[in-house]
């Protein structure tokens, strides 16, 4: 064989490669994307359940916030979407609350948890009354601040709860929002390593 | 020496300064009708109360104190059997010497407890005599509250009434505690169901 033979020899196998390649590509591509978008639409809505069944009866909670700092920009993005006021604040929670108390209350806790320990407070224009009741809820909600409100504060010994007003609360959902806005997507997130239960859940 | 003119005294001092100033009452009065004579030798029995047997400074034992009353304040001991049924809950002469002493221990604890978990209500008392004498128990249960009991949680309940664990939410309490004081009367707020089985669970976590 000559070398001009054997030339047009190795550009005709390559070639032929070449054009195998492409319609293997061609042929394969729609099953390629079929099974991606597959994953996704598979994914996306686990994660939106996981989010969504926070602090309902019977869920494990606290697994499903372990699960959600897997990937903390997508569930911070659904967990503050989850966030809302909560009417009736001046009701002390004893024990468990309903359903949609414990889901908001869920929602903060595992923000709090995939961001490392982050949390926001509010002042508030409610100023307590003199009663037993009111004075211990201004100073669980005072605890770590005397001049703003944290969304919720528990006394331990008595398993109670105690919800921030109203207006407060709109503040803290308003700052969770905004700083999901500006840095949700590039903050460093780094969730708690075997947390106290004050530096999350209470 | 608790027993101090036919009362039980947890703290001696106090007990000898509330007999001194006894006007021929059974029990203490009301919390409406103090006496200023009565304050003016409690707060004596205090400041003595920090000298010679506390195991802690006096702002610490102070500090620990305001932990006792915040959390306790409401909590009396068991009566003694035969107790007339109408009796003050206030009436140290009608207090069970062992659930006394328990209480005063299960303070100590949960002071102890307070030195490596902050999440408790501190509270100073009032004028009154009653809260003046409570603070009295819990400066004298400072006193020995060294920070060497166990545990890292407690919870305050009713037997039998209303939640017996702490929620599953705050992540400790689900299990076994490793001690329980109690029972004890809880004639005090609304934060604990009233009634005369109230205890005190010390939980790890």
């Amino acid at each position: 064989m000559f070398p001009r033979e054997i030339t047009l020899s190795l550009t005709s196998t390559i070639t032929k490669r070449t054009v195998l390649h492409v319609v293997l590509i061609v042929l394969l591509a729609p099953f390629a994307v079929a099974q991606g978008a597959s994953l996704n639409h598979a994914g996306q809505p686990t994660l939106e359940r996981e989010v969504r069944q926070l602090g309902l009866s019977g869920n494990d909670d606290f697994a499903d916030v372990k699960k959600l700092a897997r990937t903390p920009v997508a569930s911070a993005r659904l967990l503050v979407s989850q966030l809302h006021v909560l009417e009736h604040p001046e009701r002390t929670v004893v024990g468990e609350g309903d359903a949609q108390v414990e889901h908001v209350l869920w929602s903060i806790m595992a923000l709090r948890y995939i961001t490392g320990g982050k949390d926001f407070c509010a002042p508030t224009a409610w100023i307590s009354g003199s009663t037993y009741e009111e004075g211990i809820r201004s100073y669980w909600l005072h605890f770590s601040s005397k001049s703003c409100v944290r969304f919720f504060a528990v006394w331990p010994s008595r398993g109670r709860t105690y919800i921030a007003p109203e207006d407060a609360q709109k503040r803290i959902i308003a700052k969770w929002k905004r700083w999901f806005a500006t840095e949700g997507t590039s903050f460093h997130y780094k969730p708690l390593r075997n947390p106290k239960p004050e530096q999350w859940l209470e | 020496m608790p027993f101090i003119g036919d009362r039980y005294y947890m703290n001696p001092l106090f007990g000898a300064a509330v007999e001194r100033s006894r006007v021929g009452d059974d029990v203490l009065p009301d919390e409406d009708s103090d006496s200023s004579g009565l304050h003016v030798e409690l707060l004596a029995a205090q400041k003595q109360l920090q000298q010679p047997h506390s195991k802690t400074p006096p702002q610490t034992q102070e500090h620990k104190a305001e932990v006792g009353y915040g959390e306790t304040s409401g909590l009396v001991p068991e009566k003694i059997a035969g107790a007339p049924a109408k009796s003050s809950a206030y009436d140290r002469r009608m207090w069970d010497e062992n659930s006394a002493r328990h209480l005063q221990e299960a303070r100590t604890h949960i002071m102890d407890i307070s030195e490596r978990n902050p999440g408790v209500h501190r509270a100073k008392p009032d004028q009154s005599t009653i809260s003046q004498a409570v603070w009295s128990d819990s400066m004298h249960a400072a006193a020995n509250s060294i920070g060497s009991l166990p545990g890292k949680h407690f919870f305050i309940r009713q037997q039998g009434v209303g939640y017996q664990q702490p929620p599953k939410r705050l992540g400790w309490g689900q299990g076994k505690p490793i001690r329980t004081y109690g029972p004890f009367r809880n004639v005090g707020g609304g934060d604990v169901p009233k009634g005369n089985h109230t205890f005190i669970d010390i939980y790890n976590h």
